[in-house]
């Protein structure tokens, strides 16, 4: 059954695909690199309010552009938060897999891993990791990728469980193909809709995870920059230079909520049991 | 009955081992733990003496049995920073973690069940609508970013509150109400729609044709059997709390175990790291042990049921 689309699906869509595409070509709208330092032009306020007009979003204790900026910031937020999202749904949905298929003392054991680590706010075992191995991107990206798997395999091994006593299960099997074909061929097309209502939910949460370790200068390190370092960064001139802090606070704000929102909306357009259930 | 506690306890006792088992991993992967926990330009009789204490020139079984003794005893060793022993200034700065807690969590649960019992009232209304795109709101602003643009509302612009630190009943403000936000939210949803189930109930017509004033059947017929998921995000949300502590002492400058943890990461003081770790660990599983009996108080089926 046809339906329009909802206006928050259209509007967060719309918003989503700005950003995105500001990432791409943000940079059309500045002549400066992000690393371009003018000592002479530091703190400059934006162009709005009485900056010079070559900065129109303002510049930073070095004299940086905030566009320019800004525009790495959500290319690297972004690319983060999609690199663990995706490196979760993998992992996560392959636990589940394996110990639906093994069952018995491997189910047991991955199960009880889930449940330790949903008993600890995920921030804590990230900086215990973070403390212990030192801080490099390519651990930074695994950590994002482990938060958040657990709801994946958790969702995986219910369907595969449930899956597995339905007939066309069984006629796949007597047919000879192999579990791994089952279920990546099968029983994968049928759970697609949850996964991808939980990837657009578990999304803007690793955007707030990757953007608070950054602020708090532990997660994404210069000269490599993020939305939540540049935030980071402005903390400590908020009486001179409020525009450091207020601008990608702003976009991390606008991103979450316009992901939050369209998962919402998916949520309600794909899986109608799960509306009936919440409200 | 008994069955109940002694599984609930078992659960904690689990998670707890569960916790030490997975600090020791980390500690014993990430390199040597001489080296980790005590400094890379420690003097070579400094190195035998901590081998000894903690056993490390035994087997790796013997190793994690004594490591388990160590920390449930309390012995977290020395922070590398200025040598004095962990538990020490752990216990210097958990007061106003806990300050801060306590009263973020009060006006939370002062203004988000009300709100939530409110909205489930009048369902659909403007305040119903008001509240939910709250809560959606505060789900998505960062909250340190929220903390930021208090600092700059209140202490720059208006110049009403201090930005940073402790001393006056004023310092609590900003970094509480940052704190509460948040959860304040994710009570009033929870609220809500515990509420709505509770509502339609055939007790309440019951009650409304027996002549019970409104006021009387919300408070004493309805909240009470709404309780139990109420009291279920109140648990949930201590996780949240937390790792909210962790951001937003650095924010405000507040001296609570949340600011030192991050100072701790940033300087690899690893024996602090490991210290508050299973402090934060602990206080969760317990509050959620804490949790799990309240219900059993609230709800005989629960109990009985032993579940």
């Amino acid at each position: 059954m046809a339906r329009r689309p909802s206006f928050i699906l259209v509007a967060a869509s719309l918003v989503l695909i700005t950003v995105v595409a500001i990432s791409f070509v943000g940079n059309i709208f500045t002549d400066y690199q992000m690393t371009d330092q003018n000592l002479m032009a530091r703190l400059k306020p934006p162009g709005l309010f009485g900056g010079p007009a070559e900065y129109p979003l303002g510049t930073d204790r070095i004299g940086r552009d905030m566009v320019a900026r800004l525009v790495a910031g959500v290319q690297m937020s972004l690319s983060v938060a999609l690199a663990g999202t995706l490196i979760g749904a993998v992992f996560g949905t392959f636990v589940g897999f394996v110990a639906a298929h093994f069952r018995g003392a491997v189910e047991e054991t991955l199960m009880m891993i889930v449940d330790f680590q949903l008993s600890l706010p995920f921030i804590l075992i990230a900086l215990t990791l973070l403390a212990f191995f030192g801080n490099s991107l390519t651990l930074f990206i695994i950590l994002m990728g482990l938060f958040g798997w657990e709801t994946y395999a958790r969702l995986a091994r219910g369907v595969v469980l449930s899956a597995s006593a339905q007939p066309y299960a069984k006629a796949v099997i007597a047919l000879g193909a192999g579990p791994w074909r089952l279920y990546l061929r099968h029983i994968l097309p049928n759970v697609a809709s949850a996964l991808i209502v939980q990837i657009t939910l578990t999304f803007p949460q690793i955007i707030l995870l990757e953007t608070s370790l950054s602020f708090l200068g532990l997660g994404i390190q210069p000269p490599m920059t993020s939305l939540g370092q540049i935030l980071g960064d402005g903390r400590d001139y908020l009486s001179t230079a409020w525009w450091i802090s207020v601008w990608p606070g702003s976009l991390i704000f606008i991103i979450t909520l316009s992901m939050s929102a369209l998962g919402d909306a998916l949520r309600d357009r794909l899986d109608p049991m799960l509306k009936t259930r919440t409200t | 009955m008994t069955r109940f506690w002694l599984f609930k306890l078992l659960r904690t006792l689990l998670t707890l081992w569960f916790v030490v088992t997975f600090t020791f991993i980390v500690l014993r992967t990430s390199g040597d733990p001489v080296v980790s926990l005590i400094g890379a330009d420690a003097l070579p009789e400094e190195i035998e003496q901590f081998r000894e204490q903690w056993g490390l020139d035994q087997p790796l079984i013997l190793q994690y049995l004594q490591y388990i003794v160590q920390m449930v005893s309390g012995n977290f060793g020395e922070s590398l920073r200025d040598h004095r022993p962990v538990i020490t200034i752990i216990a210097e700065r958990l007061p106003w973690t806990l300050m801060l807690g306590l009263v973020a969590y009060l006006g939370a649960a002062l203004v988000g069940i009300p709100a939530g019992i409110g909205a489930a009232l009048r369902r659909g209304g403007a305040f119903d609508r008001a509240i939910m795109a709250f809560a959606v709101f505060g789900f998505a602003l960062p909250n340190f970013f929220l903390g930021i643009l208090l600092i700059l509302l209140f202490s720059l612009w208006l110049q009403v509150l201090p930005s940073s630190g402790t001393g006056t009943i004023w310092h609590f403000v900003m970094p509480a109400l940052t704190l509460s936000t948040f959860t304040a939210g994710t009570l009033a949803r929870f609220t809500r729609s515990a509420m709505l189930e509770v509502l339609d109930k055939p007790y309440m017509r019951a009650a409304a044709a027996k002549g019970v004033p409104p006021v009387k059947r919300v408070l004493f017929h309805a909240l009470p059997n709404a309780a139990i998921p109420i009291v279920t995000v109140i648990g949930l949300n201590i996780g949240h709390l937390i790792a909210g502590a962790i951001v937003i002492e650095t924010v405000f400058a507040w001296p609570g175990i949340g600011r030192l943890l991050v100072t701790a990461v940033s300087s690899r003081d690893l024996a602090v790291v490991q210290a508050l770790v299973l402090v934060i660990a602990a206080t969760m599983v317990l509050s959620n042990l804490a949790v799990d009996l309240i219900y059993g108080l609230l709800d005989p089926r629960i109990r009985v049921g032993g579940r």
